[in-house]
């Protein structure tokens, strides 16, 4: 694939993404492994992001959206592709200049309850990356600890404490607080709220925009929930099957979506009032996403599309500007707007004609007692 | 008419090494037929215990229905023989479960288990049954249904395998479905889809549902009726539309504060309930929503507001005639949450 030498892009960006591929190979076999296919997790995206900025990942579950986290971050190394941060090539880092790099970039991760050492106390698990960057010695460290709980609203008398004593909320503050202990600019969230309940999310969601606004940090914020990232972020991507298929200015993207999976994404989303639920109509999608093991060809998402063309299964569409920075790459981008509701119509037809019919069905089956 | 289920008092206890935990403590509602009701509620709040109860199959020990009323079709079921239960049990009352990846059995074909009930309560030969659970595979919307009757779990998606729950669930038409949180383990454009089926399903077989979860969205979208669960007591039921418009529950109150929504403008700051649920274990005789309440005065901390009418068919526990338009008091104390 490209393998275009990094260009110098906008002053403004303080990460840029070019190509980025991340391929994982399947093997069969136990000792001679023969390679018998590839999941293209990320297959070729390119996005920058602004120093401040949030920008916001959406997708399914398995459309790649956490591989492309760890791969900016070279937790795993890209097949393909080139992340440029301040000026530098992260994928042509080594050894200890990566180790370097590491503390300007880091990682939010999940699981609260799996990405904490039990065995540790919180006060090690902060510590741990000040010292292994030697950021601070000996008592400074601990200080520094304190003032990172601070910081995240934890008790500093907590240092002394086991992750196994806190509840959700309160362990991904902790991860927060480690995250944050090497000064990085760049954070990738993935997924921090997913686990939590919901009236606990809304406190880590204010507390990661309000620690933004303090220390200037920029995110990528991965998440499923799209009300979430709506909130959060000034720009979204939305990716399918390892690519993104449109991205936006956020409010702009929720408003007019250009892609008919956004558009289907949206609809599908449960808005909490029962006044505007009853009005709204959704664009069911048929069945489920494609294997990435052997993606469908053309454009990924024709095989659920409810808008497809025959063009559509032959050739990929590109990512194109639909202006201001509004990027989609479906072939009908222009015309979806107009032809999906005619979809969800249809749909609300068909589904209350096959309950007219299935009634007629159920109600000639007797029950036996 | 009588409603089809009718909970009077219901405690479910949990005996522990550090104490007894009320799940469900004295808590009430009912459910009529062909009517969707909505039981909301965070993690630990008591909503699936509250299921778990109706269908008797609270483990014990170290669990026990210490007190209450489960009447269904005027039958208490708290009462009923463990052969009664049988009889009940995935004929006239269903499950769906959460998770539909550890919910079905993996050795088993998705024929044989959708046919074992089909058997069992219907009556059915096996041939007949066969043909049926191919019908209801159809009905659920899984393509080419009678050819993956033989496939195992494992074969399906998770969409599909909720569907397959779901096939399972309304295969001998159930008087009363219960869905335990049943999109939570799926993505958003197969949760829609699930919703729908689970509406039109209700539709044509004329169901009552009882919907659990912590999705105020989904609850919007699918019920008549709501009943909002904190630390295993009920703290507000109404109908649906007029929680949403008019909930008198702080705590109610706050999570519709607190949740992101998709017609929101950005920027709106989100009001964060502050604190964590309480203990269940020796909760005392105050309002258990109190430490994280706005509005705490000093009358919560003497004894546990009951549910009071607070409308018509609205009813809320909580002292105060507090809606969403009262004011903040003034100082607002400062806590854990940023």
């Amino acid at each position: 694939m490209t393998s275009l030498p990094p260009r110098s892009g906008d002053a403004a960006n303080l990460i840029e993404v070019q190509d980025l591929e991340m391929h994982f190979p399947v093997t069969r076999g136990i000792v001679f492994q023969r390679r018998v296919g590839t999941i293209k997790a990320v297959d070729g995206l390119s996005f920058s992001i602004k120093k401040g900025e949030t920008l916001g990942l959406v997708g399914e579950s398995g459309c790649g959206k956490s591989t492309t986290g760890r791969a900016i971050l070279q937790l795993y190394r890209p097949t393909n592709g080139h992340v440029i941060f301040e000026g530098q090539d992260l994928t042509t880092l080594k050894g200890d200049a990566l180790r370097k790099m590491r503390r300007r970039v880091q990682m939010i991760f999940q699981d609260p309850y799996a990405s904490l050492n039990p065995r540790m106390t919180v006060g090690d698990i902060i510590g741990e990356p000040i010292k292994v960057h030697r950021l601070r010695e000996g008592k400074a460290v601990r200080e520094r600890v304190d003032e990172l709980l601070g910081l995240v609203g934890l008790n500093s008398a907590f240092a002394n404490r086991y992750p196994h004593e806190f509840s959700g909320g309160q362990r991904q503050r902790i991860g927060i607080a480690r995250a944050l202990a090497v000064e990085p600019q760049f954070v990738v969230c993935d997924e921090p709220v997913s686990a939590l309940d919901v009236s606990i999310q809304a406190q880590v969601v204010n507390l990661l925009e309000e620690l933004q606004q303090k220390l200037g940090l920029t995110y990528l914020f991965i998440a499923h929930d799209l009300s979430v990232v709506k909130h959060i972020s000034d720009r979204v991507a939305v990716m399918y099957l390892g690519k993104i298929v449109e991205l936006s200015e956020g409010a702009k993207l929720y408003s007019m979506p250009l892609h008919p999976y956004t558009q289907a994404l949206l609809s599908a989303v449960p808005i909490p009032d029962p006044k505007v639920e009853q009005q709204r109509r959704r664009i069911i999608l048929e069945g489920d996403v494609p294997s990435p093991l052997n993606p469908p060809s053309g454009c990924h998402f024709h095989t659920r599309c409810p808008i497809m063309i025959p063009k559509c299964k032959e050739e990929e569409p590109p990512f194109t500007d639909y202006g201001d920075g509004h990027f989609a790459a479906c072939w009908r981008a222009r015309e979806s707007a107009e032809l999906m509701p005619t979809v969800a119509r249809k749909q609300a037809e068909a589904i209350a004609a096959r309950i007219a019919a299935d009634i007629a069905k159920v109600k000639v089956k007797s029950k036996v007692g | 008419m009588a409603p089809l289920l009718d909970v009077r008092n219901l405690e479910t206890h949990f005996h522990t090494q550090d104490g007894v935990v009320k799940a469900v403590d004295t808590v009430s509602f009912y459910v009529n037929r062909g009517e969707t009701l909505g039981i909301v509620g965070e993690s630990g709040c008591g909503k699936s215990v509250t299921s778990l109860s109706i269908m008797r199959l609270i483990p014990s020990p170290p669990g026990k229905v210490a007190g209450g009323q489960i009447f269904f079709d005027g039958q208490d079921l708290l009462q009923a023989s463990e052969q009664q239960m049988r009889h009940i049990r995935g004929n006239r009352i269903a499950m769906i479960f959460q998770d539909p990846m550890t919910s079905l059995n993996p050795v088993l074909t998705v024929g044989r288990q959708i046919t074992e009930s089909l058997e069992l309560h219907l009556k059915l030969t096996k041939r007949e049954a066969l043909s049926r659970a191919a019908e209801l595979l159809d009905m659920v919307g899984i393509p080419s249904a009678s050819k993956r009757l033989d496939n195992y779990p494992h074969q399906f998606s998770g969409g599909m395998r909720q569907r397959v729950m779901i096939a399972m669930a309304i295969s001998c038409n159930p008087e009363l479905l219960i869905a335990d949180e049943p999109t939570t383990a799926l993505d958003v454009t197969i949760q829609a889809q699930i919703l729908e089926l689970i509406n039109r399903l209700k539709e044509e077989l004329d169901t009552a549902v009882m919907i659990i979860t912590h999705d105020l969205g989904v609850v919007a979208g699918m019920t008549d009726r709501v009943t909002v669960m904190y630390a295993g007591k009920v703290v507000e039921e109404a109908k649906t539309a007029e929680l949403f418009a008019n909930p008198r529950m702080p705590y109610t109150i706050g999570l519709l504060r607190s949740i992101p929504r998709l017609d929101d403008g950005r920027g709106r700051k989100l009001n964060p309930i502050r604190g964590l649920p309480p203990s269940l274990i020796d909760l005392p005789q105050l309002c258990p929503f109190s430490p994280r309440c706005d509005y705490v005065r000093d009358e919560c901390l003497t004894k546990t507001p009951p549910l009071r009418s607070v409308a018509e068919d609205h009813r809320a526990a909580c002292l105060f005639d507090i809606t969403m338009e009262t004011p903040l008091p003034a100082q607002k104390p400062e806590g854990v949450a940023a």
